[in-house]
């Protein structure tokens, strides 16, 4: 096969085709189409599935080879460092571990080291880049697709709420019209309170738009903690969880709502919060809803919601209120 | 969570007491037991060592990530909220220390795309160069094209293909989507096929690993079985 012929598929597309990561969307149905009719991607599909079979038969033979077991001497030094660990801590006294700073703060043997380099965006090479990459490969239909999907939901303020500039309390709080046959609709704009959300927070009381302002309402605010006008808010948490800027641009906050409809069912769902905040540390959307059976809940998904393949990337659900 | 590569003892069975779980373990650690954060290290080390090991592919650098990482875990044992099994929250510490120590060293390179088109981050080169010898041990050439992957796919990988998790556990030691567990895995092997010859880049640029040759390959083996042949040139990385 030529290098011109390579030249017009989209590898990573046929990579996560034929590794499973398309099952259930579109997207699969559509690549299937393209090996089917198209020979440059036939012959790429054929000569990738080839090499797949040797590459699955080559990590076979690697990983039946004996598991390494630890070194008695790393063992040793593990063991005499946890014992001069002391006892644990209380909860309060430490952060998460599994969480990226926390990892970071878990570094203890090379205190002097800086500050690591940032990592690459995690859309580069995760599904979120397959976005743009479909966008090349069937442009025209996928723009067509979120266009309609923005107008249905009322562009304004889905708009806005990419705004680096805006302030959400200068925005209105009226419904947006849904798309037809969308399954929800929405009530208000989107906010970034800066909340580091739990589920306990959760568990204290229905949150809504209002019940977060506080946070965001300057040195005037009543919250009392790490008060700043929304505009500053606005722009840390842009620094601070860069991750979420894909759901930023309404296509990708459309398609993230509905694939949360989808996964919740009970549709419509009423959405009254949205909110480019934290869950846990870690860069999150929260929803807060009611469904076509008048049950409240709070939703929190991942950077990756809304991406093919990743459904609405939950993280956490629960009934609230 | 038990990968079929596991060969991590369990809780003891006898004629003593009965061992304890890992969650008992963890929280007799909250409330005090010195003994019982270093039993459960004892416990899993052998896996966790495995994932960074083989994650990491340096054995220096794998045991300061296992150290660091265990030291982490005893430290924040209070935080551990259930909402999954201990050891893969303890998975998830390993790997995400291995993940920062190799974006931090930048100890992997990229390799061309089958297109020739830069990839995300600009890279078109080759990879690391290894070691010029001709009669390549399979494991040594798969390890070797695995170094060259990027760091996420290089974890997805050796959890999913190598350590035989389930996606779906991955994926929460991944603190992922199961479809980017998927995605990962999938487009790293795109690239180890280039990586290891069995798919050629448009260029047909030449890579540094060896291709693994017929002579070379086994038949697959069940996952986990120990029918492993002496490695004497793999000195890099598992002993």
């Amino acid at each position: 096969m030529s290098s011109r012929q390579f030249s017009e598929v989209d590898h990573d597309l046929l990579a996560d085709y034929l590794g499973g990561a398309l099952d259930g969307t579109p997207e699969q149905a559509t690549v299937a189409r393209l090996i089917d009719q198209d020979p440059a991607w036939g012959e790429a599909h054929d000569a990738l599935s080839r090499a797949l079979d040797l590459v699955h038969t080559d990590l076979a033979a690697w990983a039946a080879e004996p598991a390494p077991e630890l070194p008695v001497a790393v063992a040793d030094r593990i063991v005499a460092a946890l014992a001069g660990a002391g006892p644990a801590p209380t909860a309060d006294q430490v952060p998460d571990p599994t969480g990226r700073e926390a990892t970071r703060a878990a570094v203890p043997a090379q205190p002097t080291r800086s500050t690591r380099p940032s990592s690459r965006p995690e859309h580069r090479t995760g599904p979120g880049r397959r976005s743009r990459r479909w966008a090349r490969v069937a442009g025209p239909v996928a723009l067509a697709a979120a266009s309609v999907a923005a107008a249905g939901l009322g562009v304004g303020w889905l708009t806005n709420a990419g705004d680096r500039g805006s302030s959400t309390a200068d925005q209105p709080a009226g419904g947006a019209a849904p798309a037809a046959g969308a399954p929800y609709r929405t009530t208000g704009p989107a906010v970034r309170s800066g909340t580091d959300w739990t589920p306990e927070r959760f568990a204290s009381g229905a949150p809504t738009k209002g019940s977060i302002r506080p946070d965001m309402a300057g040195p005037s605010g009543a919250a009392g903690r790490d008060l700043e006008t929304p505009f500053a808010t606005s722009q840390k948490n842009r620094l601070s969880a860069p991750r979420l800027d894909r759901l930023d641009r309404p296509e990708a906050l459309a398609a993230c709502l509905t694939a949360i409809g989808v996964e919740h069912g009970a549709t419509p769902l009423t959405i009254d919060l949205i909110d480019y905040a934290r869950f846990r540390g870690e860069p999150a959307l929260v929803v807060t809803f009611s469904d076509a059976g008048g049950t409240r809940w709070g939703w929190v998904s991942g950077p990756e919601c809304g991406v093919p393949g990743s459904g609405a990337d939950t993280r956490f659900r629960t009934r609230v209120g | 969570m038990a990968g079929p590569g596991a060969r991590t003892s369990g809780p003891a069975a006898g004629d003593g007491p009965p061992a304890r779980s890992d969650l008992e373990l963890l929280r007799a650690h909250v409330d005090g037991d010195r003994d019982a954060f270093t039993e459960l290290f004892h416990r899993h080390r052998d896996r966790l060592w495995a994932v960074a090991l083989r994650t990491i592919a340096d054995r220096e650098e794998a045991a300061d990530a296992l150290q660091d990482a265990m030291l982490s875990a005893h430290r924040a044992a209070a935080r551990f909220r259930g909402d999954s099994a201990v050891t893969t929250w303890m998975h998830r510490i390993v790997v995400n220390a291995c993940l920062d120590r190799m974006r931090r060293r930048q100890t992997h390179a990229t390799v061309p795309l089958p297109d020739g088109v830069h990839d995300d981050a600009g890279h078109t080169g080759g990879v690391e160069p290894a070691a010029p010898v001709r009669d390549h041990d399979t494991a040594l050439v798969v390890r070797q094209a695995l170094a060259a992957l990027p760091a996420e796919q290089r974890a997805a990988l050796v959890l999913v293909d190598v350590q035989g998790y389930p996606v779906a556990e991955v994926a929460r030691i991944l603190g992922v989507a199961e479809g980017t567990v998927k995605s990962r895995c999938a487009r790293g092997r795109a690239r180890l096929a280039v990586v290891l010859g069995h798919l050629r880049t448009g260029s047909d640029e030449p890579t540094d690993v060896p291709r693994v040759t017929a002579g070379n390959r086994r038949p697959p083996e069940g996952v986990g079985s120990s029918s492993g042949r002496a490695r004497p040139d793999a000195s890099q990385e598992e002993p």
